[in-house]
């Protein structure tokens, strides 16, 4: 695989590392000093210029790029070198848009939109991605999919939660059952068949963030309590607007008193506070230490390692940090701050997400037990004249489909036909997981006749 | 520097050099002579067990590769070539004095060309093939070669490859660095398998085209023949042999570009204009001076001033005729074209054309601030500008390229050599051209130099092949760190 990279910042040197194990990167930027950290650091091809340009992009031999990814820190530029590039002949392209404004869907990932094959959004990832930590804080476990837009969640219930001796099935919301399988006594269950649900079991959700936050704390019968935001950029506004939708009292915290003002205009169901976060008299004035959770998400690293530290110090149960350079996370990790992420980190599993590959994208094991929830792609089965509906799979009768991972959702209805570019996910025992997928390299086999 | 990651990563490069030693043996074995098979053969299995004993050392290392550990591995190899590539002259008898087959080992490799025998001639077909298969070694270079062969290496490789292959402005040819190694050695080995096929359809013997093909596309300079190219006495020879001292003398890249088809780059290339400017312009000048000596034949001074002044320009330093004997402005502008060498990206050694390019256009820049301070000036070379930093790191590289020539003239004038013979000895050395001036003219060779000198000179002729930082940098305590 080819893969042209416009930008050598942190994002795209990322991206070109776990890449260029897959085959040739060249990496395009105007910035020289860029392109010498990228040189120095990976086995891929460094270009000087401009990617808007197309002189530029010839010379780059885009037309033989089979994937142009723009990840440069400009919403624009890279709008417009994914739709030069594939003027040119790339085979896909995918541009990295941080504006949330521009998206016409909910998600972090957007398809098809002005010649690009995808549009991915650092904030709305990492909004997903801090949120899925934060529901972590209540869970057993919480793994991603889809490129970080769908979780899978286990909640083990507690003697307050109000689902004991009620169906499995009574976890709903206003668009269905939230639950999609209990666990008990290590053995999976189907949610049809748990007519009372007892202390100790794991309820299993599945879905978009939000929904599988909003299902995580309806198990317990838990009030969503305050959680401190530091920084009001782009990635602070949106976790702020995803806490306050799952009704959190969110504290958002600024520095620059025309941001709060703007913070305060645009999100009215979010405190806004114009102060310092890694001053510890604000931090002690504002109860710091009531939040059950605090998260740091300036631009700079060491304020949001400072904040996170304090924030620790004043009895916050759990702190996050944004780390925008790779190789800070073990640091953070080693000094006690609960979790980390950072741009790269979420645009890079996006984009691997969005790229052709092996048969399972991601797997992760339920704790606990020999279960694990696995993504497939359905490579070679979807095709223009032969359709797949997700009940025709051949899933073991020990595992269970949870839906069809389309774009940045899970879809649940089993007569649903497959589309091109969708995903299954499932769950079920290891040793299952391996026949399922050998099974479906049968079938495309026998799909391609 | 992790010495377990050097040791793992020289063992696997001496076993290839090891593996490239069966060439002269089979010779050897061909033509029946004893001691030279026991040389060859005791060479190729020295070096396999130290390569053994080498992989032993290494044997936990781990898989990554830092700038350091590259650096130290091309060191350590450069070092390794040098005593096992000199190993078969003292066991075989051609040369006895050991430093003096380092010496001739080291000139080998980094395709000098400089030599310390004295009878040519009569030397084993073996060791002729030896010398000039070091040379083809060495051109593109052994660690260039294993990143070519070896299995990924990520980016590992790219240390290893940049350390052998410095450059002042380098470009990849392809995304991945084996690659772009893989691309250079088949561009390498597709023009040597012509150049002999030329010189074979010319009239020499197949071994001797074989030889002098390595040795040119190397800009090495060994020969099979103690009169070097002079020895055929056959102008179609002479012109083949120059054109493609000429070939190799030009960044390799290019032609991996004209393969894709982009020969605009050729045309557009600055370094490549230039480069042919001072070549054309030089060798007018000698051929016009050389014309009372050639019996006032115009075609005659062409081509022998073609083929003396590529072979100083590319650092290659075979001859057809000794340039000693020039008048004094001819030898004078042949002593300044060694310093310039050729261009960057290909097998010549020297400051390189694009160095010496900007430099030149670096002092009319600052001619030009003196004149109208207010101006603000770039250093443009075609399209493109070479940054601040880059101009600062020639400026340096050539400082430092003149710091090395002066001390180890010096040296050498304090061991007795006289001032044209030490000075022209060490940039023939340090440029890789082989043959200099007076002492170490065309006709003479360096085996009258001290021990001492030899040693030295060596270490000028590796400083020179890895571009004087690569070689400097394992002196630094900052490098053996771990």
């Amino acid at each position: 695989m080819r893969t042209l990279i416009a930008g050598a910042g942190d994002v795209g040197r990322f991206i070109a590392e776990r890449l260029s194990q897959r085959g040739e990167v060249i990496i395009l930027d105007n910035d020289e000093h860029a392109l010498a950290r990228a040189e120095e650091q990976l086995d891929a091809l460094t270009l000087l210029g401009d990617a808007t340009h197309r002189a530029v992009l010839r010379r780059a031999e885009v037309h033989r790029a089979d994937v142009f990814v723009a990840v440069t820190r400009d919403d624009a530029t890279n709008l417009a070198a994914a739709a030069l590039a594939e003027s040119l002949g790339a085979d896909r392209t995918i541009a990295r848009v941080d504006d949330p404004g521009f998206y016409d869907v909910e998600s972090g990932i957007e398809r098809k939109v002005l010649g690009a094959d995808a549009l991915v959004c650092a904030s709305r990832l990492l909004g997903a991605e801090l949120l899925r930590r934060i529901i972590e804080t209540e869970a057993r476990f919480v793994a991603s999919f889809a490129g970080g837009e769908v979780q899978v969640a286990g909640v083990e219930v507690h003697d307050r939660s109000p689902l004991i001796g009620q169906p499995a099935a009574s976890l709903r919301d206003k668009e269905g059952g939230m639950a999609f399988g209990v666990i008990r006594n290590g053995v999976l269950e189907a949610v049809a068949e748990i007519h009372a649900v007892e202390v100790g079991d794991i309820l299993l959700s599945a879905g978009e963030t939000k929904r599988v936050g909003r299902a995580t704390w309806q198990i317990n019968g838990l009030k969503p309590g305050r959680i401190v935001v530091v920084g009001g950029g782009q990635n602070g506004r949106q976790l702020a607007a995803d806490l306050a939708e799952l009704e959190f009292d969110v504290r958002l915290v600024d520095t620059e008193r025309s941001v709060c003002e703007r913070l305060a205009r645009d999100l009215p169901r979010v405190s806004i506070l114009h102060g310092d976060g890694t001053q510890l008299s604000f931090l002690q004035s504002e109860r710091i230490e009531a939040a059950q959770a605090f998260v740091s998400v300036t631009r700079n690293d060491e304020i949001n390692l400072m904040a996170s530290l304090m924030a620790r110090q004043l009895g916050v149960p759990a702190a996050f940090a944004l780390a925008h350079r790779s190789g800070y996370a073990g640091v953070y990790d080693e000094l006690g701050i609960s979790g980390t992420t950072s741009s790269h980190e979420v645009l890079g599993r996006a984009v691997d997400w969005l790229l052709p590959g092996r048969r399972i994208v991601a797997r992760h094991r339920v704790p606990g037990t020999n279960y694990e929830a696995a993504e497939f792609r359905l490579t070679g089965l979807i095709g223009e004249r032969a359709s797949l509906r997700a009940r025709d799979l051949p899933v073991s009768v020990d595992s269970h489909r949870l839906g069809i991972v389309r774009g940045g959702d899970l879809v649940r209805d089993g007569a649903e036909t497959f589309r091109r570019g969708d995903h299954v996910l499932i769950v079920g025992p290891s040793e299952s997981l391996g026949r399922f997928e050998t099974a479906l390299d049968r079938l495309a086999r026998e799909r391609r006749g | 520097m992790n010495l377990a990651v050097v040791a793992a990563t020289t063992a696997r490069i001496l076993m290839l050099v090891a593996t490239m030693m069966l060439a002269p043996l089979g010779f050897a074995i061909w033509d029946g002579q004893a001691r030279t098979i026991a040389a060859y053969a005791a060479a190729l299995v020295t070096t396999m067990l130290c390569s053994l004993v080498l992989g032993q050392l290494g044997k936990h290392a781990p898989k990554t590769l830092h700038r350091k550990d590259a650096l130290g591995s091309v060191a350590l190899t450069w070092l390794c070539l040098g005593l096992f590539g000199g190993l078969p002259f003292v066991v075989e008898g051609s040369i006895l004095n050991p430093a003096a087959a380092i010496f001739e080992a080291v000139s080998g490799f980094t395709t000098t060309g400089a030599t310390v025998v004295s009878d040519i001639d009569n030397l084993s077909r073996a060791t002729n093939f030896w010398r000039c298969q070091m040379h083809w070694i060495g051109g593109m270079g052994v660690v260039v070669l294993f990143v070519a062969v070896f299995p990924q290496l990520g980016v590992g490789a790219k240390h290893l490859f940049k350390s052998e292959v410095p450059g002042p402005i380098t470009e990849g040819l392809r995304p991945r660095i084996k690659q772009t190694a893989v691309a250079l050695w088949w561009i390498y080995g597709g023009l040597t398998a012509l150049e002999t096929l030329l010189l074979v359809l010319a009239g020499m013997p197949l071994f001797d085209a074989i030889c002098h093909a390595m040795s040119t596309l190397g800009t090495g300079g060994f020969s099979s023949k103690g009169a070097s190219i002079g020895a055929y006495q056959n102008p179609v020879v002479d012109w083949i042999v120059a054109v493609f001292m000429l070939i190799a003398g030009v960044n390799f890249g290019l032609y991996y570009g004209l393969i894709r088809g982009r020969w605009r780059d050729l045309v557009r290339n600055y370094e490549l204009r230039f480069y042919l400017a001072v070549n054309v312009a030089v060798i007018l000048i000698i051929g016009f001076l050389i014309m009372p000596t050639h019996a006032n034949q115009p075609l005659e001074s062409l081509r022998a001033a073609s083929f003396q002044t590529l072979a100083v320009t590319t650092t290659t330093g075979f001859m057809t005729e000794d340039f000693d004997t020039y008048p004094d402005v001819a030898r004078y502008l042949l002593f300044l074209c060694m310093f310039m060498g050729g261009c960057a990206g290909s097998t010549a050694g020297g400051i390189k054309a694009s160095r010496v390019f900007v430099l030149l256009r670096l002092a009319a820049s600052e001619v030009r601030t003196l004149l109208r301070p207010h101006d603000v000036t770039t250093i443009r070379l075609g399209t493109s500008t070479v940054p601040r930093a880059v101009a600062y790191a020639i400026l340096v590289f050539v400082v430092t390229y003149f710091l090395i020539f002066a001390v180890v003239s010096a040296c050498l004038v304090v061991m007795g050599l006289d001032l044209l013979t030490a000075m022209s000895a060490t940039v023939a050395c340090l440029s890789s051209v082989g043959p200099g001036l007076a002492g170490v003219g065309p006709t003479q060779n360096f085996m009258f130099i001290p021990e001492a000198g030899q040693l030295l000179l060596s270490f000028c002729m590796i400083a020179g092949r890895l571009e004087i930082f690569a070689l400097l940098a394992v002196f630094s305590p900052e490098c053996w760190r771990r």
